[in-house]
């Protein structure tokens, strides 16, 4: 804010030599930093962008990159798809610096996609984001019947769990069975 | 062995998972904070329905559903259930003892009507079948408290109807509390009410009946009752009001005359501690033209000339017996030797509901010391 702006309407005339705000604050440029996902594509993306990412800020203010630096080190987020992460960046830049608005209907329709925005965006830990793709996954069972609901939601019935439970139980067994056999040959 | 690395890598199991091409979206695959934020998102009438899914489902509810918010569950008679969820969503379920459903539900293990039918306010009617209707009301109307906790549980009864040993099956699962009891029917009996209100604990008592048998009964209620409004109080007379035992006495319809409402305010001033009510409302069905305020009010109007332009804030009651702020311009203070002071005032139907109502209210509210 100039200095001209900070002063009631009744005060003295602004002093000639009172300068410009954009010659007051000049510009600091923005730093830049890049991530990739599975598909190795890199992202330049602005640190005001990022700070909606709790995680990659965190990093960017351990690490004190420089502009250099961060192009030879792209964050390297191996367990996102290219298509996710480039879904994530967008929203980050549509929405850096600005309030969130209460709803976000441009997250995608497909169930597939939304799933692994949702594991990607509560990795990054993006709150907002979150919260929008939460909201969407609430509204697919909206005014649905409680089997539409399982449906959808792939809900297993009690007796899928215990049947999954036992398989899973009866796996570990094997399993250690299997590492103690392992165990034993090996110090044989 | 570069072959085997790079064959290990594309099977790795996250790899085959993500791969995969599925149908639905598997929400309880997500991270259990994540899930929460979802859980938490569903509405009232969503998150039931996802709990009826399977045991897991049921404990998410459970675990994740603030508690103690505006929600009501009631109770009525044939056994029924109606839930209000705070958006006003309401859902109805019927319990009856046909069964002609194989659907089972797998929380309740009972039929469930998959068919369930919208209501036009938006919510969901449902109908559950089983051998034993009530006990089987009364085991859902548990397992929905158990998830949300409702902070009013409302019991419409009709005496000449219900099953004799109601209440004893209803405490055994529900415990003695009951916020709302609506009693209906041609007639209630006192004694009948006063044993009701030795074994549960009432905030509101909504009578819509007549009332039989010796009123004075009700002046030994077990605790000071809140709230208690008669829709047709007939057999209530003066003497009945002035020991009533309760906080808020609201009549509705009431047959008292100008003279009989003036006569409660005498003897509140000259009776010291006699009046126990600290709140009272008479509703009359007729237009306040025919109304005589100088007979209702007199021996009030020199007590205090400069209330017209003062406003005050109390804590009313409103039509549902909950407490609600009245914010009143006017009406006549008197305070009595013990420096208790008494707000007499009249109030009638709002312009936009004068259609069809004809009715006025003169209320009588003790102010706090």
């Amino acid at each position: 804010m100039s200095s001209t702006e900070q002063g009631t309407s009744s005060a003295a005339p602004a002093e000639p030599t009172t300068a410009p705000e954009s010659a007051a604050a000049p510009e600091v440029p923005e730093s830049f930093y890049y991530v990739h996902g599975k598909d190795k594509v890199v992202h330049k993306v602005s640190a005001g962008a990022l700070q909606h990412s709790a995680l990659i800020h965190g990093m960017i203010s351990n690490l004190g990159y420089t502009e250099e630096q961060a192009k030879a080190n792209p964050f390297p987020f191996e367990n996102i798809d290219g298509d996710i992460l480039q879904m994530v960046v967008d929203w980050c830049n549509q929405h850096k610096g600005k309030p969130t608005p209460p709803e976000d209907t441009n997250l995608p329709k497909q169930k597939e996609k939304l799933f692994d925005l949702v594991l990607a965006v509560n990795y990054l830990e993006i709150k907002e984001l979150l919260t929008y793709c939460c909201k969407q996954v609430a509204m697919m069972v909206k005014g649905k019947s409680p089997e539409e609901i399982r449906e959808i939601w792939m809900i297993p019935t009690d007796a899928e769990d215990e049947a999954a439970e036992k398989e899973a139980k009866k796996r570990a067994g094997k399993e250690a069975a299997g590492e103690t056999a392992a165990a034993a040959g090996d110090a044989k | 062995m570069k072959f085997l690395e790079e064959l290990l890598r594309i099977l790795r199991p996250l790899e085959l998972k993500k791969s995969k091409k599925r149908k639905g979206f598997p929400v309880l695959k997500l991270p259990i904070l994540v899930l929460e934020i979802v859980v938490k998102q569903l509405d009232p009438v969503e998150r039931f329905k996802f709990s009826f899914l399977s045991k897991y489902t049921n404990y998410l509810c459970i675990k994740y559903t603030t508690k103690g918010s505006g929600r009501i569950i009631g109770f009525t008679w044939p056994p029924g259930l109606t839930i209000i969820c705070e958006d006003d969503k309401l859902v109805t379920i019927s319990f009856q003892e046909k069964s002609n459903w194989d659907k089972r539900c797998p929380i309740m293990d009972q039929n469930v009507d998959p068919n369930a039918t919208w209501h036009s306010k938006g919510g969901e009617d449902y109908v559950v079948y089983s051998e034993n209707p009530l006990e089987q009301a009364m085991k859902w109307m548990k397992y929905f408290n158990d998830i949300f906790q409702f902070n009013h549980i409302l019991v419409q009864i009709n005496f000449s109807k219900i099953v004799p040993d109601f209440f004893k099956i209803y405490i055994s699962w529900m415990g003695s509390k009951v916020t709302h009891l609506k009693i209906t029917g041609e007639s209630s009996d006192c004694a009948q009410i006063q044993e009701l209100l030795s074994v549960i604990h009432l905030e509101v008592l909504l009578i819509r009946s007549s009332i039989s048998g010796n009123l004075n009964d009700l002046q030994k209620l077990p605790y000071r009752l809140p709230v208690l409004r008669c829709l047709k109080p007939d057999g209530i007379s003066i003497e009945n009001i002035l020991n009533m035992d309760c906080d808020f006495l609201d009549l509705r319809d009431s047959k008292f005359t100008d003279e009989e409402v003036n006569r409660i305010f005498h003897e509140w001033r000259i009776s010291g501690n006699n009046v126990k009510l600290k709140s009272l409302s008479i509703r009359r069905n007729y237009t306040q033209e025919s109304v005589n305020y100088d007979v209702i009010y007199q021996g009030m109007e020199n007590e205090n000339q400069d209330l017209i332009l003062k406003k005050r804030e109390f804590v009313w009651r409103n039509d549902a017996g909950n407490e609600c702020e009245l914010i009143l311009q006017g009406g006549f203070d008197v305070t009595r030797a013990d420096g208790k002071t008494l707000i007499c005032f009249t109030m009638l139907p709002r312009e936009q509901d004068l259609d069809g109502q004809n009715w006025h209210s003169i209320n009588f509210h003790v102010l706090d010391e």
